[in-house]
């Protein structure tokens, strides 16, 4: 182990043992992580002060040297002006805290947390570290159902392989309407971070490249923590608080990637006046994927995941339409379930490009016979590996099918063309051609199984009469 | 199939002295320590009660130092240890205190009537256990199998549950553990008793398997016949018995093949549906009076053979199921699950639809029709709401054959059917 990662592993026991204790003092996890996340980003913007002799961000007053200052009821009240007043700066700062309040009332706690945060330099810490050090504490909270962030997580294999056959180029663009803790645009950072040591282009990828949005103030907190800690948007978040759906957008984006939310849009939330759209519905999935339909730059390209619905349903109908017609929608890529927080629930990704027509719509099914679950057989990047080739990223005309009607009617990658697509009953898109392996036993004849049985019975009887030997009348 | 009632008859046996014969070769076993105030039951001659603690050697104990093996309570399944895990000594449980050598038995003290006992086999370097178990090797007065196979007879468990203490974490202290009294042979026979539960155990496990292989194979079976029945396999056709007329638009492709007398309709064309409405517990009455009909809430209503089971009436029924319909769990528990009315009127609350036939079809071929579809049913149901919609029954696409040919074909399933049930009870 090296020292590094000696110490990563440190710092996380240590923020897992505090959780502990917050826990024990009523204060729940994603509580706590946003509290930490407001005290690490004061933290570090001392730092910033103290090393590199920079201007602080902080207005005066409010900075961790302030903190540091106070102590039981005082501490409290120090804290919860700086929260107050930081959460109405603009800029990074004010995206940091978006509607911060303090949950820890024990000011005990407090100080705890303080003087842990206070022992460390985080600053100095590669930035991969601290990053990955934050990502995994999110990931974890992810997993956690009780803390119920986990509806705003997508499997981090899933994003990467996304990612990987969606292919942004440094220079481009890349857009998530719904990012939750940022991990498409982190993932994507990653993925175009070492492709030019061009110095313009380094810049616009950590400052203009990646833009995302959330609804909840709390995961734009964390997003924007876990952009700025992967030293994304040092000087503004790239994140921002508002609900996508409201108006049209005003820039465009080059790429696309997404999760949106499932279900129905929560009733009381502002309707919905979208010239833009094609139909007009309650249904989230359908009204993001016809807000991305219009992010979308000219030969734009998006990668968004998406449940079964959307494929099928009668609402939506219009909207496959233009995706075979004026989009050229030439992957589906079929989940199975088990990979989500969300228990059951059937997803797709859907890929698709503006402004050209549609040829062949091309399935991957990881659904017929596969099984995952969140604890035992978790998802990782491995298994999508077959997909990722199949996709043909870098040249898409090299694709060639897995299946075929004679020698493999189980293959996994197929095409059908948009043509007989356009003609099926409401432009449904929901295929599936795989049987499910039958069992050895489902593929034997009736007198087959009959024997069998008959064999199994033999089995049993010579068990019983061997043990009443042994036990004589009791049986 | 009580196969645990078995094993459990056996290992009484076995520690009564009444599973092998006593042999006067293997002389007589030396009291060690005290006697029990009362003995428990009656041993054969040259056995003695002798405490626990005269017998073993309890593990030592240690901080864990270097990698090591954890055994935790979960770490017992069936009476082995499965899925241990490697951990390095900064991840230590403070639990993990009990070195652990081939051969030593353990018994869980914490919940001992969860029966977490096992033999340590097959060690990897340096395994440690948890506190919450009693980790012991044998002295020579004791086979560790016989050991073994002693704490897990129902007598052991009994005289522990009278010592465990807690309610909410209930576990008995390694002393009252270890003064248990324990029957013990003499060390020859005790190697004939293990050889003996041995023999007989890897029977039971035989037995076992083939009745659980039989079960599944039961259901294949059962699902060929509702097959066979369906495509118009199981009964001939009969020419006077005529053709059955279309009924809506014929589809355009067919799942398969089916009699030329027979015709492909969908469900909305041979049935109608009822949906239920649940009623405010207020209006619910737990006898029946007059003008009171039973409310039937779901699943748990609906017996293992189909058969209503009537706990609440209702006097102010508005959804009312008649004799005849198939009734169709379209939420909730045992979704999916059909079962025909014989009862007569009954009100249905939302977890269920009342599916009324038309007079093209029999209710009991209607039932048939519906455990056909029954995998399609329950996948409908997992849509982003969950539940089994109107649509999803009335959109389905079914064989129609003659009614005539129905009642044969009801019939001839119901007899196969009892010859399964027979076969794999």
């Amino acid at each position: 182990m090296t020292e590094t990662q000696a110490k990563e592993a440190s710092i996380t026991k240590k923020v897992w043992q505090l959780a502990d204790i917050m826990a024990g003092a009523g204060v729940g996890f994603t509580d706590y992580l946003t509290q930490l996340t407001y005290l690490l980003f004061l933290k570090m913007d001392r730092e910033r002060v103290e090393f590199f002799l920079e201007s602080s961000a902080v207005p005066d007053g409010y900075r961790w040297e302030d903190l540091l200052k106070e102590t039981g009821e005082d501490l409290l009240d120090q804290y919860e002006q700086t929260l107050d007043v930081l959460s109405r700066q603009h800029g990074l700062v004010g995206t940091i805290f978006t509607k911060a309040a303090n949950r820890i009332e024990s000011p005990v706690y407090l100080e705890k947390l303080i003087a842990f945060i206070d022992q460390q330099q985080w600053l100095l810490m590669d930035g991969d570290v601290k990053g990955a050090l934050y990502e995994s504490i999110l990931q974890k909270n992810g997993q956690d159902k009780k803390s119920g962030a986990g509806q705003y997580f997508t499997p981090r294999p899933l994003v990467d392989a996304i990612v990987d056959v969606v292919n942004p180029k440094i220079g481009e663009t890349v857009t998530d309407p719904a990012c939750g803790t940022g991990g498409f645009l982190l993932s994507a950072f990653a993925h175009m971070k070492d492709q030019s040591l061009d110095e313009k282009l380094q810049r616009f990828l950590r400052n203009d490249a990646l833009h995302g949005c959330d609804i909840t103030p709390l995961v734009v907190t964390m997003g924007s923590m876990n952009m700025y800690l992967h030293g994304v948007g040092m000087h503004s978040s790239p994140i921002k608080c508002e609900d996508s759906l409201l108006k049209e957008p005003q820039d465009l984006s080059r790429v696309v990637l997404a999760n949106p939310p499932f279900g129905a849009r929560a009733s009381g939330s502002v309707e919905i006046n979208r010239p833009d759209f094609i139909i007009e519905t309650k249904n989230n999935q359908l009204n993001f994927v016809q807000h991305i339909m219009t992010l979308l730059e000219r030969g734009g390209r998006a990668g968004v995941v998406l449940p079964d619905n959307v494929l099928f349903e009668r609402e939506g109908a219009p909207i496959r339409e233009q995706l075979l017609k004026n989009f050229n929608l030439h992957t589906i890529l079929r989940l199975p379930t088990g990979i989500f927080y969300a228990q059951g629930v059937q997803t797709n990704v859907l890929f698709f490009t503006k402004g050209e027509q549609t040829k062949d719509v091309w399935y991957y099914d990881y659904r017929t016979d596969v099984k995952h679950t969140l604890v035992s057989n978790p998802l990782t990047r491995k298994h999508l590996d077959d997909f990722v080739t199949c996709y043909c990223s870098d040249d898409m005309t090299k694709r060639k099918e897995t299946y075929d009607k004679d020698s493999n009617p189980n293959g996994r990658w197929r095409k059908y063309p948009a043509e007989e697509l356009l003609k099926r009953d409401q432009v449904n898109l929901d295929i599936t051609w795989m049987t499910e392996a039958k069992s050895e036993e489902e593929c034997l004849t009736m007198e087959e199984v009959f024997e069998r049985m008959a064999e199994r019975v033999q089995v049993i009887q010579d068990a019983f009469s061997k043990l009443q030997k042994e036990l004589r009348h009791e049986l | 199939m009580n196969f645990d009632r078995m094993r459990a008859l056996l290992l009484d046996r076995a520690i009564h002295g009444q599973l092998v014969s006593q042999d006067a070769d293997d002389g007589v076993v030396k009291q060690i320590g005290m006697t029990p105030d009362a003995d428990p039951f009656t041993l054969p001659k040259s056995w003695r009660w002798i405490k626990l603690k005269e017998l073993v050697i309890p593990a030592k104990q240690t901080i864990p130092a270097e990698n090591f093996t954890y055994i935790d309570v979960s770490s017992i399944k069936n009476f082995q240890l499965e899925g241990t895990k490697r951990l390095e000594p900064s991840n230590a449980p403070s639990r993990a205190r009990k070195v652990v050598q081939e051969g030593m038995v353990l018994f869980a003290t914490v919940r001992p009537y969860l029966k977490n006992i096992c033999i340590a086999k097959n060690l990897s370097c340096n395994v440690i256990a948890s506190t919450a178990f009693a980790t012991m090797s044998c002295s020579d007065h004791l086979d560790n199998r016989y050991l073994f196979y002693v704490l897990r007879s129902d007598y052991f468990t009994e005289l522990v549950k009278g010592k465990q203490r807690g309610i909410s974490y209930p576990a008995i202290s390694e002393r009252d553990f270890y003064a248990c009294h324990v029957p013990v042979p003499p060390v020859k026979e005790q190697a004939r008793i293990v050889a003996k539960l041995e023999e007989a155990f890897a029977e039971i496990d035989r037995a076992k398997k083939a009745y659980e292989e039989l079960q599944t194979l039961a259901g294949v079976l059962r699902g060929q016949i509702l097959q066979e029945a369906i495509e118009g396999k199981l009964v001939p056709q009969l020419a006077e018995e005529g053709v059955v007329e279309q009924i809506g638009g014929a589809p355009e492709e067919v799942p398969f093949e089916i009699p030329e007398s027979w015709k492909w309709v969908q469900m909305n064309g041979i049935c109608t549906l009822k949906s239920g409405v649940d009623m405010s517990p207020s209006v619910l009455l737990n006898e029946p009076v007059i003008n009171a009909i039973p409310y039937i809430t779901g699943g748990s209503q609906i017996g293992q053979s189909g058969e209503l089971l009537i706990t609440r009436w209702t006097s102010k029924a508005t959804n009312i199921s008649e004799e005849g319909d198939v009734l169709l769990i379209c939420k909730g528990s045992g979704l999916g699950r059909t079962a025909l009315n014989s009862y007569g009127s009954v009100h249905i609350a939302r977890q269920i639809m009342a599916i009324r036939k038309t007079k093209e079809v029999i209710p009991q071929y209607l039932d048939l029709l519906l455990k056909w579809h029954w995998e399609t049913l329950r996948s409908a149901a997992k849509g982003v709401i969950p539940g089994i919609a109107r649509k999803d029954v009335l959109s389905l696409l079914v064989p129609l054959p003659p009614v005539t040919e129905q009642v044969r074909i009801v019939a001839k399933v119901e007899e196969l059917m009892k010859q399964v049930d027979g076969l794999s009870a």
